[in-house]
């Protein structure tokens, strides 16, 4: 895909990302092979795979969390891939991340307010009256009594914790979001107040978001565009109503289908595709889906499709679309 | 004739420092032959407890407080230790979600050998393995042979998810309880392993009792469904009937809060408000009533009994059910809100 940059310029661009782990007895794990994907301004991408497909580490990546092995992370038209940590304050205060686990993301020694507080403090933003106000302020935003300022994480419930997290990444005002499996240990009820937030603050904030998990109907829901991953590739990628009126990768199409879903047809449990996701130590040669493919034919045995365009935007590696 | 399984009035609570946590208090379940009936709710709800004690399987700070579990009519709950430990991986078998219940330093084979000499101790070591590999077939394991003499950690989850389910079937049990048996797994293993365990218990005519959270995966597999919360059943049903018309307005915010795919991208979600009182300090009358927006006087000083409100083999612990017209209430409420 070609763009102009000087025209449009995407918040998130992220270029040929490679991430390789060596391993003892010399060999190498390749957790992400050549992704290339990008966020606009005010847009949600959305990724999503099964375990082990890399989407988890791309969003560590994108973070500068981690290192890539090769390719670059370039924030608003600016390479950060190699640049030191301390010169990073700049992106860090617009590039913020949610995680999954709200228990182990917030520290359990700090109250909450303090917690909410640490950003602005490590940014040098604003007098202590000034941070509180805007604690507090952020607190209401997200739905929470100004009272959980003076407590500690270990108080709140699950989505309550979540919130919390929600509100720490937005005190610096960020651009761009990154919530990688946010509501994925939240209880369904609770699911959907956090969704709603994220939906409401995202309007409110115009924040671009970079949003992963492995359930499809949440992925839907939030998205403007998705990213289907598999063992560290993108196989197929395409807006939202695109993806979902035309799955074209049959991993994606095998997703779909298995992917459970109350309003589906009842009772008819869906037609399973064989096999699991195989190791990523020892992906399968060609295509990595080739073995589970029921379409699978002998070049898709030896050799790896490339991401082709199929119509606008809807791009696709599968040797037989 | 008297049911698979029927547990009446089950009580489990847990002593705690801040008090009596009655994490089940007063629940009602029948499993008939070749049923599958899927216990649902959130965490906390009881569901996972509720299934522990059906075989007493709880330690303390907890215990069984009231009520009876009737196997065929027999109270497990009264079982001396030894007729309770034949019927455990006997009559009935259980799967977890936990796939480390695997012994990891013995072979599948071996493993599920044991557990069929265990319940029929004149079969020879060599029937009970060519058994072993048997039921390992018969749970869709690839190369069943060569996988019965491999140790657990060289199989991927969904090996391990079917061998833990070989395991359970190695006595023919009658009754199957299945905790979260897919909660471990990634979706496209999630299908395989539900469409095995509806094709098992269809060819075994085996009762199943499948523990979930996820309605997506009740509408997959279930005939019935009880739906829990904050320790109680409030609503039981046939599937079919339970989606489409809920009469417990927490099933329905349940439903509801699922149902992604049938709402507009990007909008608003319907949610139930709110969050699960603490099982130290329940409301004195139905334990929805504060999240509940029907919630009348009765709600907040009155438990409501799980009853039938119609014809329908339909029950609900409520006093304001919701009519057929539930659906299009829950989704029109957020607009409203």
């Amino acid at each position: 895909m070609k763009r102009d940059d000087t025209v449009v310029r995407p918040l998130l661009d992220l270029r040929g990302i490679g991430k390789r782990y060596p391993l003892a007895g010399g060999r190498t794990l390749h957790a992400l092979t050549d992704v290339s994907l990008h966020v606009d301004r005010h847009e949600t991408l959305g990724l999503v795979g099964e375990s082990g497909c890399g989407k988890s580490t791309l969003a560590r990546i994108a973070m500068r969390l981690v290192p890539a092995s090769d390719g670059q992370v370039v924030f608003d038209g600016d390479d950060i891939t190699t640049r030191p940590r301390r010169a990073l304050a700049a992106q860090r205060a617009r590039l913020q991340m949610v995680f999954q686990d709200p228990f182990a993301s917030l520290n359990p020694r700090l109250t909450i307010g303090r917690a909410l507080e640490e950003p602005l403090i490590v940014q040098g933003r604003g007098d202590r009256a000034e941070r509180r106000e805007r604690v507090l302020a952020m607190l209401a935003r997200v739905g929470l009594r100004a009272d959980v300022a003076e407590r500690h994480p270990h108080e709140f419930s699950g989505g309550q914790r979540q919130r919390i997290a929600i509100a720490r990444a937005l005190m610096l005002e960020p651009d761009l979001l990154v919530c990688d499996e946010a509501v994925s240990a939240l209880d369904v009820s609770v699911r959907a107040q956090v969704l709603n937030l994220l939906l409401e603050l995202r309007a409110s904030l115009g924040l671009a978001m970079l949003f992963i998990s492995h359930d499809l109907a949440v992925v839907r829901h939030m998205s403007d565009r998705v990213a289907v991953m598999y063992l560290g590739r993108v196989v197929e990628l395409a807006d939202r109503d695109t993806l979902w009126r035309t799955p074209l990768h049959p991993y994606t199409q095998a997703l779909m289908a298995a992917a459970p879903s109350p309003g589906a047809s009842l009772r008819s449990p869906s037609t399973a595709i064989d096999g699991e996701v195989p190791s990523a130590l020892a992906p399968p040669s060609g295509c990595h889906f080739h073995p589970r493919c029921a379409h699978a034919t002998a070049r898709c045995r030896s050799e790896a499709p490339a991401l082709r365009n199929i119509t606008g935007g809807h791009v696709v590696a599968c040797h037989l679309v | 004739m008297t049911a698979l399984l029927e547990v009446r009035g089950l009580k489990t609570w847990f002593d705690t420092p801040g008090g009596v946590a009655k994490a089940v208090d007063g629940v009602d379940l029948i499993v008939e032959r070749g049923e599958t009936l899927a216990l649902v709710g959130e965490s906390g709800s009881g569901k996972s407890v509720t299934a522990a004690s059906l075989l007493r399987l709880i330690a303390p700070p907890g215990r069984i407080v009231a009520g009876e579990v009737l196997l065929d009519g027999v109270d497990l709950l009264k079982l001396d230790a030894r007729a309770l430990r034949a019927v455990r991986g006997g009559r009935v078998g259980m799967v977890f979600q936990d796939l480390s219940a695997l012994n990891p330093v013995e072979t599948l084979g071996t493993q599920i050998a044991e557990a069929v000499r265990l319940h029929a101790p004149t079969a020879t070591r060599r029937a009970a393995w060519s058994r072993a590999v048997e039921l390992l077939e018969r749970v869709r394991m690839p190369s069943p042979a060569e996988r019965a003499r491999d140790v657990p950690h060289r199989l991927s989850g969904g090996m391990r998810q079917r061998a833990l389910i070989a395991l359970a079937l190695a006595c023919d049990p009658e009754l199957l309880i299945a905790d979260e048996p897919t909660t471990a797994l990634d979706v496209t293993t999630q299908a395989q392993i539900l469409a095995l365990l509806a094709e098992l218990q269809a060819d075994a005519g085996m009762g199943l009792l499948l523990i979930t959270h996820d309605l997506g995966v009740v509408a997959q597999v279930a005939d019935r469904a009880a739906v829990m919360y904050a320790g109680r059943v409030v609503e039981e049903a046939g599937v079919d009937r339970l989606f489409a018309r809920p009469q417990h307005p927490y099933t329905a915010g349940l439903i509801g809060a699922v149902a992604l795919g049938q709402v507009t991208p990007g909008t608003r979600l319907p949610e139930i408000g709110g969050a699960v009182p603490s099982l130290l300090a329940l409301p004195a009358g139905c334990a929805f009533a504060p999240r509940c927006e029907r919630a009348v006087d009765a709600c907040r000083h009155t438990r409501p009994v799980l009853q039938a409100h119609g014809a329908s083999d339909q029950r609900s612990a409520c006093f304001a059910p919701l009519s057929a017209r539930v659906l299009t209430l829950v989704e029109a409420q957020p607009e409203a809100a």
